[in-house]
């Protein structure tokens, strides 16, 4: 939900159920539309079907209780495409909430329109599966056509039903719940919420330690970003491989290139932020709080969870540049850079923009192709935009894969996925990490260095990310009471994690990319151990100490980074100005989802064992009371069933 | 939605059970605790009922109708219970190809069994009273043979199950009738002040 709307699927509070129909073709679709009288129905439709038009009709008609996508693992992806999520992603905020000439996409939309546009941000009030268990897709193929399929005729009943279950507790609008959510209850131990703002963590390091009494200079430092998160319609089921997961490896693999190389660099005031936003597709949570943080100077590791590290105090202005990855896949091995159309009006600012891409040309070696977008074509949607928003005077680019389509048919869903190893990809994006830490060497050294990612660190990324989450390198970051269990969920999205008694809620892949960009930066502090570390973290300021291993077995990490929250600024003051130019999304509370599959009894049928249960019972009172009135009364003038014992009285 | 048969299964095996119960028991206090707990007939003889025509305790042919009822609807809600938990679900049986008269196969014969359970005590109470030996071992019988007949359930095969044990089940209604001290003299009586 936000400020004015909710999206999604929900069902009642016992569960929707429906007669199940496995629509094929049209005369199918028709038969639930129109023909059919055992409503309400649930459809069971594959991938062709499953379209905003066919959805939208089917729950206009009132005939459905809600509607199972079938789609096994090995199914084809569909040609057209499929991406949930709206043609202009994040519309409405953002650098450009203010600019009608470039509002809404007015003059491009990112995201290819596909028979699923906008399937993410409709409010269903029925509910939605995804059925992807082949054996559940066989049963309930199974049960429909024993049961329930139509011979030009009605079929007889009992009918295959299915319940699907998945109470959302909020209602309305943010607002509404958040409010409903503080009323003047009876203070109890778990108090009741009814939905949480959505919130994550952004990832940060920097390249060179700094510290609280460290001055940092104006136009000093060099900020890389990223997105954490994706989208997908079906929960646990976005794992997007190519929306974000190939541009994550790349900065880590950027991150370890520079953090490899560091002591070949001459000493500087410059400095190097690596940054990873998460809830961006929210509308821009983690960025817009990470601008607003640095333009109030409380940007600084979360207290709770880092009590120790204090890293310098950065702000707006001292970035000197903003280098955004966004979907960086093998395009035919080009990139393209977006720059934003109302901060290059600033002369320093496109000065910096354009040697920034020239040293970037300069740096491709013909192995990648740089170009620039065409001038009145605003920044896609990206994290740059919160830091324009706040502050215009930030040269700053986007380089992704795209010109002004999104390359990625499956942006932001849960189709969006890798089985095999894709060594193209894997060879583009060790390229394209090589060009982007060469870049900033360049930026910050004046001596020519060459380094080279190493693309034996891309592939085990790619692989563990994507293909087989039991790998090596993810075991060794199951320390920390972390069960290796976790690491198989990489889901990407986001969720409402605000509320008191689940704040430090990390998803395991918020916690995977932490820990590895830990792994990458930080440096082994020798001859350690677990207690020293401890101590270390406790008495110096200026680095943060990790303890990576189990119980005593390990060792000591030093690192720069760090957690900053990435809760809405929306969120910050407990009155929430709703009509703000931040994020307002809130998650509803949730109950654990549930599909049943069973026989439904005709109503006549029902209504025959009522009938016939008050029959007996009716028939049964009639009975004892002939026999209680006419016949005990007979046998109780002849006894012959004497008592054999006296009272003692 | 299967409320009603919910409802419907519940009516038909404890209907007759609650009709008993309404209008030979729920009169007399004494009797709602011996159809609760039979072995309080002890205790209860301390405290009985002064004055009171036939009182329960000394009268053993309500005493083994109490305690034989009271024992059926225990055994009855213990063997449905669990079935009737199901039916108040979204749906019936049937799905892997099984009956969808399963609801009203196990009530009738939770039925049959509360009624049996009445017979049996009467009949029971009166064989060990009389040392009637004979009657002992046809209430053993019978039971081993109606739970043996409940196995054709297991197998759907309802119709070689239900009427045989509602056949003894009347055949039992009469032993326990004449055990009470009624003949068929009795009937002909009632029917005849009946008609009076």
């Amino acid at each position: 939900m936000n400020a004015t709307h909710s999206i999604g699927c929900q069902t009642n509070s016992n569960g929707n159920v429906g007669i199940v129909f496995v629509i094929e073709n049209d005369d199918d679709l028709e038969w639930v539309l129109h023909k059919g009288t055992s409503v309400p129905y649930i459809p069971a439709l594959y991938i062709s079907y499953f379209t905003k038009d066919v959805l939208l009709k089917l729950r206009d008609s009132g005939r459905i209780s809600g509607a199972i996508l079938l789609n096994s693992k090995n199914s084809k992806r569909p040609d057209l495409g499929f991406s949930p999520d709206k043609t202009c992603p994040n519309e409405g905020f953002g650098l450009y909430a203010n600019y009608p000439q470039y509002s809404h996409c007015t003059l491009n939309e990112w995201n290819p329109k596909n028979p699923v546009t906008d399937l993410m941000f409709i409010d269903w009030k029925i509910p939605l599966y995804l059925l992807s268990d082949e054996a559940s897709i066989r049963s309930l193929t199974k049960c429909f056509d024993e049961h329930n399929k139509p011979n030009g005729t009605e079929p007889n009943w009992p009918l295959c039903a299915v319940e699907l279950n998945s109470r959302m507790m909020a209602a309305a609008n943010s607002p509404t719940c958040i409010r409903r959510s503080h009323l003047p209850l009876i203070p109890l131990a778990n108090p009741i919420t009814f939905c949480d703002p959505i919130s994550s963590y952004n990832i940060i390091s920097t390249l060179f330690p700094t510290n609280e009494k460290m001055i940092v200079k104006n136009h000093s430092l060099i900020v890389v970003a990223t997105r954490l998160d994706s989208l997908s319609l079906f929960q646990k089921k976005a794992v997007g491989a190519y929306s974000v997961i190939t541009t994550v490896i790349t900065l880590l693999s950027v991150a370890h290139t520079l953090a490899a190389n560091a002591a070949k660099f001459s000493k500087n005031d410059k400095n190097v932020l690596f940054a990873f936003f998460d809830g961006e597709n929210w509308d821009y949570i983690g960025s817009s709080r990470a601008a607003y943080d640095l333009k109030h100077k409380s940007f600084a590791p979360i207290q709770d969870l880092i009590p120790y590290y204090k890293p310098a105090n950065f702000s707006l202005e001292h970035i000197s540049h903003f280098i955004e990855l966004n979907q960086i896949s093998s395009n035919q091995d080009t990139i393209w850079v977006h720059t934003d159309p109302i901060s290059i009006k600033d002369n320093y600012v496109n000065q910096t923009v354009t040697d920034l891409i020239q040293l970037f040309k300069n740096k491709s070696s013909n192995l990648i192709s740089i170009n620039r977008t065409n001038a009145p074509i605003p920044l896609p949607p990206a994290s740059l935009q919160s830091f324009l928003k706040e502050e215009l005077k930030i040269p700053g680019i986007v380089l992704s894969n795209f010109e002004m389509q999104y390359a990625n048919k499956y942006f932001n869903s849960f189709l969006d996925f890798e089985t095999q190893e894709n060594n193209e990809t894997i060879r583009f994006l060790t390229n394209m990490s090589t060009l982007v830490a060469n870049t900033i060497i360049s930026l910050i050294d004046r001596n020519q260095i060459d380094v080279v990612a190493d693309e034996t660190i891309v592939k085990e990324l790619f692989n563990c990310f994507l293909i087989n989450t039991s790998c090596k390198l993810f075991k060794e970051l199951t320390y920390d009471n972390m069960p290796q269990e976790i690491t198989k969920d990489t889901s990407t999205s986001v969720a409402g994690y605000t509320n008191p008694e689940k704040m430090y809620e990390m998803s395991a892949y918020v916690s995977i990319v932490l820990r590895l960009l830990i792994n990458f930066t930080g440096s082994v502090v020798s001859h350690s151990s677990k207690s020293e570390c401890m101590n270390l973290m406790k008495n110096n300021s200026s680095f943060s100490f990790t303890w990576v291993g189990s119980g005593d077995n390990g060792s000591c990490i030093s690192s720069s980074c760090f957690l900053t929250a990435a809760l809405s600024p929306a969120f910050l003051n407990d009155s929430v100005d709703w009509k703000t130019t931040y994020s307002t999304w809130t998650e509803s509370e949730w109950k654990i989802s549930s599909a049943r599959l069973f026989l439904k009894p005709s109503f006549a049928h029902e209504m025959s064992t009522l009938f016939a249960g008050i029959g007996v019972f009716l028939f049964s009172f009639g009975i004892v009371y002939i026999i209680q009135e006419y016949i005990i009364f007979t046998l109780q003038r002849n006894p012959s069933f004497s008592p054999v014992r006296e009272p003692t009285m | 939605m299967t409320v009603m048969e919910f409802f419907g299964c519940g009516l038909i095996a404890f209907g007759p059970p609650f009709s008993m119960f309404c209008l030979t028991i729920c009169k007399d206090p004494i009797r709602i605790i011996i159809l609760i707990s039979a072995e309080a007939e002890a205790g209860l003889q301390k405290v009985s009922e002064v004055g009171v025509q036939n009182p329960v305790v000394t009268d053993r042919l309500t005493l083994s109708y109490v305690a034989g009822l009271g024992f059926g609807i225990m055994s009855g809600a213990f063997s449905l219970v669990n079935v009737l938990a199901d039916a108040i679900g979204p749906g019936t049986v049937g799905l892997h190809g099984d009956s969808p008269y399963f609801f009203l196969a196990s009530a009738f014969t939770t039925l049959a069994f509360i009624l049996l359970h009445t017979f049996w005590g009467i009949i029971f109470f009166q064989a060990l009273d009389m040392k009637n030996y004979i009657l002992l071992a046809y209430v053993f019988f019978c039971h081993l043979s109606v739970s043996a007949l409940t196995l054709f359930n297991k197998s759907q095969s309802y119709a070689a199950s239900i009427p045989p044990i509602y056949i003894i089940t009347l055949v039992t209604a009469g032993l326990a009738f004449k055990a009470a001290g009624g003949s068929f003299n009795n009937v002909k009586a009632a029917c005849v002040s009946r008609r009076n």
